[in-house]
């Protein structure tokens, strides 16, 4: 039997210029809701409308024509507010999941004459509710302006941002047009180390002594360019002046321990009921957490960390070594990160409204 | 500007617009005017720490629920009318909300009000304050809406009090409403020229709006002030103030005006007419009795003698205000009327004209807008009376009716008025005589020199000899009446008064005058006038007043024309010239001798082109303008720093000739980076010209900023220096 063609499909037999106008319509960049006070706006003008048709009376026509122009003017003016804007985001260099990370959007109007007023933006991210927008009251003319706001990643992963959604209600407040602009980042945010007091985790062992090179302790064996999480005390102010770049001092290798940490992530072969994967679930993400502790702790002390998780779903088990450095916690934390098993969103954090880009 | 003040100025003038386009119909008594003046004014000057007051807020409120018990109290025991109850309500309603304006709420509430009071005076007035009031809120709405919104964004993105932002500066709305940043200059302007292109859009709108007019629910639009105009009765013992009252009553304009026309030309129009004459004024016999019939009409066209015919009888459009009672003016040698439809439901209708037994011709006032009509005045000699024929039938009974007398006149007038026309054998001899007589013996005067006396007629006759227009047609009647001629008084309007800026005839109130008819077998009514021509000249404003007069009733004529009475007509008027524009110019011209003079392009008449063009050519001026000013502003900020003396030109003059040498390079600098960072860049980059650019540089920084001119030539030998540099083939220095 022969299938029938996809409406995609369909579409291809049509000229591209007619498909790419088919398609704006049916994904307008532009879209529009009603504000309250637009809904009353627009209730006043068609009673008002309604009166003049009925009376005839030529006043009430004019003052029809006024509330109309008003509308027509409030798109023409929110359609100028939210051309010619740039935008750009900045995602912090680690977001740990539970924690308030600060993400930046910064927006450059264009225009060369035009100032943009109320212009709000909201990120947009793959399946996660953000609920947190950025507004900008003014932007001038070929100015730039950056505003932040903080998010909470509620669980460790991958956070994909999709896109921004630029709002206005220029210039009236009658109704809210908004577009989309497709901006992908990726944020892995980092599970949050869970402090033990009860002495140390389960899953962490002691390793061997072996020799490491060791920021901050040891003699000082030379210099170089400083680099991600050099103590400031390490910074070597004179050569950093004389050579106009951050100096910081390089210190001899000194022997070290090794430590093991191990995360039981794999699953109970047969989960007897979802009240338990849960129980199982959560007990993992307290694991990865304390594991996550207990490695930066032991970073921090001079240790080379070696992480092992079990193995799911017939894969190889997984294990990074990790000496100290200035990256060894980024790589403990992304491993620990994208760790299965996935991280269960909470329900108040979901967000199925968002469309992914094409 | 201050964003809060700038807000608060627009609320207001919206405000103070609507309550004057509501107030406009004249209804509101001098007391509530000033009340309300009072209440905008002092609600001006309640600010911060007693707008915070709640017990403030609290009084307000109890104050306006007794207000509105206090205007139901008066509408059901005193009689106090209910529209002037809703309106003074209004009026204090919004007088609340600008006393209690704390957030973007309550000013967005004062918009509100204020356009619900806009659409509300569309019934109440309408008139030339009305067309002020909204061309007003054309400019004041974007504004104060603009305004509005952006506070509301404000009160709700930021926060409330003062605390720490991002950056460690406080952000709390007070700051923001205080700013001077937000609203600058460039968003007044702005906001002020979206006037313009809301102007158009009304304009398209309003014109292109079908008017169908479904009459499903009717509302009794009220027009403007009613003007009193013919009562029932003429009381000699009394004339008013009306002599001297320039209230304009009646434009008049020919359809046929010459190039210059006169200033002043007299207009006889004929309004009411009285036949019982009862010793100390006029009244109607038939008063209160409904005999009048309706004036037969064909389209649009309206027999008072005849049918008009185009071409041959002279047009006069008058355009009439509200008069009480709805008499149609009829001018002297009148043969007919026209007078345009209105639509209703898609259907013409035409008003229904009744004429009396006196011609006296009334409309039905059913929206007290007046009327607008053009009276055609046929050549005399055909003229005749459309009552001659009834009145040739029953003349005897009609002859009774037109020389009633009442017993008190004294036989002295009956030998008074044969001593007149001794000699005049025909009734118009007799009646020119009279009027003769009474013209050059008698002075006119608005002194009621006769008012008191027992018999004002006989006194002015045989005493005092002055009077006004009313005892010399009312002497001049009576004395015809003793000798069993028919005759009747009229009241009406005499005068004119050129209008240059409208092109058409004022007459004004002080015009009203009286005079007398008198029937005559072979003619019919004949009009005599035995008032004085150079009686007292009615008192009108001069000098730049009456001109701004004039003006005003220029706009007023057409605002009504254009505006209150536009209909379906001249939509498919306008939508016909269009049209014919279109097809005249789509196709080109053909050369053709007989193509060019059988299609010949018609040209859009109503459009007032040279206008448009002024227009036109003005806004292009205004933008230009707008546009030198930024420039201006935009070379002031770049210069305000640093004032631009020959020394720190010169140093721009090396800081370019650097940057062309770069891009000769293939190097160019980004404006984010002053020239001495960029040659550092250079020497990073370990480019061969990062010496000379720094060299270049930093000699730019001293005589730019530290007061290190250069010294002369040294510009010239850089300049040199950079060229040379900046060829392809040249070795770095």
């Amino acid at each position: 039997m022969a299938s029938r063609p996809t409406i995609a499909a369909r579409l291809r037999i049509l000229p591209a210029r007619v498909r790419h106008a088919l398609e704006r319509l049916a994904r307008p960049p532009r879209r529009l809701r009603f504000t309250r006070e637009g809904k009353i706006f627009v209730g006043v003008t068609i009673g008002v409308g309604f009166a003049a048709v009925n009376t005839g009376n030529n006043l009430l026509y004019l003052v029809l024509g006024l509330l109309l122009s008003l509308v027509i003017l409030s798109g023409v003016l929110s359609e100028i507010a939210l051309r010619g804007l740039e935008f750009r985001r900045k995602l912090p260099r680690r977001a740990y999941a539970g924690s308030s990370a600060l993400i930046e959007i910064e927006v450059h109007n264009r225009k060369r004459y035009a100032p943009s007023y109320s212009i709000e933006v909201e990120d947009r991210i793959d399946g996660r509710r953000t609920d947190k927008r950025c507004y900008f009251l003014k932007v001038s003319a070929g100015a730039r302006q950056t505003a932040a706001y903080r998010r909470v990643a509620p669980v460790r992963g991958i956070e994909r941002y999709l896109a921004l959604r630029v709002a206005t209600r220029f210039p009236f407040g009658l109704f809210e047009k908004w577009r989309e602009i497709t901006m992908l980042e990726e944020q892995l945010v980092y599970p949050s180390p869970l402090r033990t007091h009860a002495g140390a985790p389960p899953a962490l062992t002691a390793g061997d002594l072996i020799t490491r090179e060791e920021r901050g302790h040891g003699e000082v064996d030379g210099v170089r360019e400083v680099g991600e999480g050099d103590p400031v005390r390490d910074i070597h102010w004179p050569k950093s002046a004389a050579l106009d770049r951050v100096i910081a001092r390089e210190r001899r290798r000194e022997g070290a321990r090794a430590v093991r940490i191990e995360v039981a992530n794999a699953p109970p072969e047969a989960a007897a009921s979802k009240d338990l994967a849960a129980e199982f679930t959560k007990r993992v993400e307290e694991d990865i957490r304390r594991a996550a502790h207990v490695a930066l702790e032991a970073l921090r002390e001079g240790a080379v960390v070696h992480l092992v998780a079990e193995a799911v779903r017939g894969e190889i088990p997984r294990m990074i070594t990790a000496k100290p450095s200035s990256q060894s916690a980024d790589r403990v934390l992304s491993f620990l990160a994208l760790l299965p098993p996935d991280p269960v969103l909470p329900e108040e954090a979901i967000d199925l409204t968002v469309r992914r880009p094409p | 500007m201050r964003f809060s003040q700038v807000h608060k100025f627009s609320a207001y003038t919206l405000a103070v617009l609507g309550l004057v386009a509501l107030g406009s119909g004249g209804e509101l008594p001098v007391l509530s005017v000033m009340v309300i003046a009072t209440g905008v004014a002092a609600s001006w000057f309640a600010e911060a720490e007693v707008l915070q007051s709640e017990r403030y807020h609290r009084g307000w409120n109890v104050a306006i629920v007794l207000a509105f018990a206090l205007q139901i109290v008066r509408y059901a025991f005193f009689g106090h009318e209910l529209l002037l109850g809703i309106v003074e309500f209004a009026s204090l309603l919004q007088i609340m909300k600008l006393s209690t304006r704390r957030s973007a709420r309550d000013y967005q509430q004062v918009t509100v009000l204020a356009l619900l009071q806009l659409i509300a005076a569309t019934v109440l007035g309408g008139g030339l304050s009305y067309a002020v009031c909204f061309l007003g809120f054309v400019i004041a709405t974007p504004w104060a809406m603009t305004l509005g919104h952006l506070r509301r964004e404000i009160e709700g993105n930021y926060l409330a009090d003062a605390r720490a932002g991002r950056a460690g500066v406080p952000i709390d709305v007070a700051r923001i409403l205080r700013s001077r940043r937000v609203v600058g200059p460039g968003l007044l302007v702005g906001s002020s020229l979206l006037a313009l292109p809301i102007f158009l859009l009304t304009a398209v709108i309003f014109v292109m709006f079908p008017r169908i007019g479904l009459g499903i629910i009717t509302v009794r639009a009220r027009g403007e002030n009613t003007v009193a105009g013919f009562g029932t009765t003429v009381d000699l013992r009394g004339h008013g103030i009306i002599r001297n009252d320039p209230t304009i009553v009646l434009r008049v304009e020919p359809l046929d005006l010459e190039e210059n026309p006169p200033p002043v030309r007299t207009f006889r129009l004929r309004g009411a007419t009285f036949d019982r004459y009862g010793g100390r004024g006029w009244a109607r016999s038939d008063a209160g009795r409904n005999d009048a019939v309706r004036v037969e009409r064909a389209g649009n066209h309206y027999a008072l003698l005849r049918l008009p015919r185009a071409g041959v009888d002279h047009g006069f459009r008058v355009t009439l205000d509200p008069l009480d009672p709805p008499v149609v003016p009829i001018l002297e040698g009148a043969v007919g009327l026209q007078i345009d439809a209105r639509f209703q439901a898609g259907f013409a209708r035409y008003p229904e004209l009744t004429i009396d037994r006196d011609d006296g011709v009334r409309y039905p006032n059913n929206d007290e807008v007046g009327l607008t009509y053009v009276t055609f005045v046929g050549d005399h000699a055909t003229v005749t009376s459309p009552s001659r024929r009834v009145f040739a039938e029953r003349e005897e009974r009609f002859r009774q009716r037109y020389t009633q007398l009442p017993s008190n006149v004294s036989p002295r007038v009956r030998e008074l008025a044969e001593a007149i026309t001794v000699g005049e054998t025909t009734t118009a001899g007799k009646a020119r005589a009279m009027e003769r007589y009474l013209a050059s013996r008698y002075r006119y005067t608005l002194q009621l020199e006769s008012g008191g006396a027992q018999n004002p007629l006989e006194d002015f006759l045989f005493r005092s000899r002055a009077g006004h227009c009313e005892y010399f047609s009312t002497a001049m009647a009576v004395m015809l009446r003793t000798l069993n001629v028919p005759t009747r008084n009229v009241t009406g309007f005499l005068g004119g008064t050129y209008n240059r800026y409208g092109r058409f005839y004022e007459v004004h109130q002080g015009d009203a005058h009286s005079w007398v008819e008198v029937w005559d077998a072979q003619s019919g009514w004949l009009t005599f006038d035995p008032t004085p021509a150079v009686g007292e000249v009615p008192f009108y404003r001069r000098g730049v007043i009456a001109e701004v007069d004039a003006m005003i009733e220029a706009v007023r004529v057409r605002w009504r024309r254009y505006i209150v009475d536009f209909d379906l007509k001249d939509q498919t008027r306008i939508a016909q010239e269009i049209w014919q524009y279109y097809v005249a110019h789509r196709r080109p011209p053909t050369n053709t001798p007989s193509a060019s003079r059988t299609r010949r392009a018609p040209s859009l008449g109503a459009v007032p082109v040279k206008q448009l063009a002024g227009g036109a050519a003005l806004t292009v001026a205004l933008v230009a303008l707008a546009f030198q000013v930024r420039q201006w502003r935009a070379q002031g900020a770049r210069g305000a720093g640093v004032p631009r003396t020959p020394a720190v030109r010169a140093a721009q003059q090396l800081a370019a000739a650097l940057d062309e040498a770069l891009s000769m390079r293939g190097t160019s600098r980004p404006s984010s980076r002053s020239p001495l960072a960029f040659a550092h860049d250079l020497g990073k980059r370990n480019d061969a010209f990062a010496p000379l650019a720094l060299r270049v540089a930093t000699r730019y920084m001293a005589a730019r900023y530290g007061d290190e001119a250069l010294a002369p030539g040294e510009l010239d030998a850089l300049r040199a220096e950079l060229r040379a540099a900046s060829q392809p083939s040249a070795p770095p220095r």
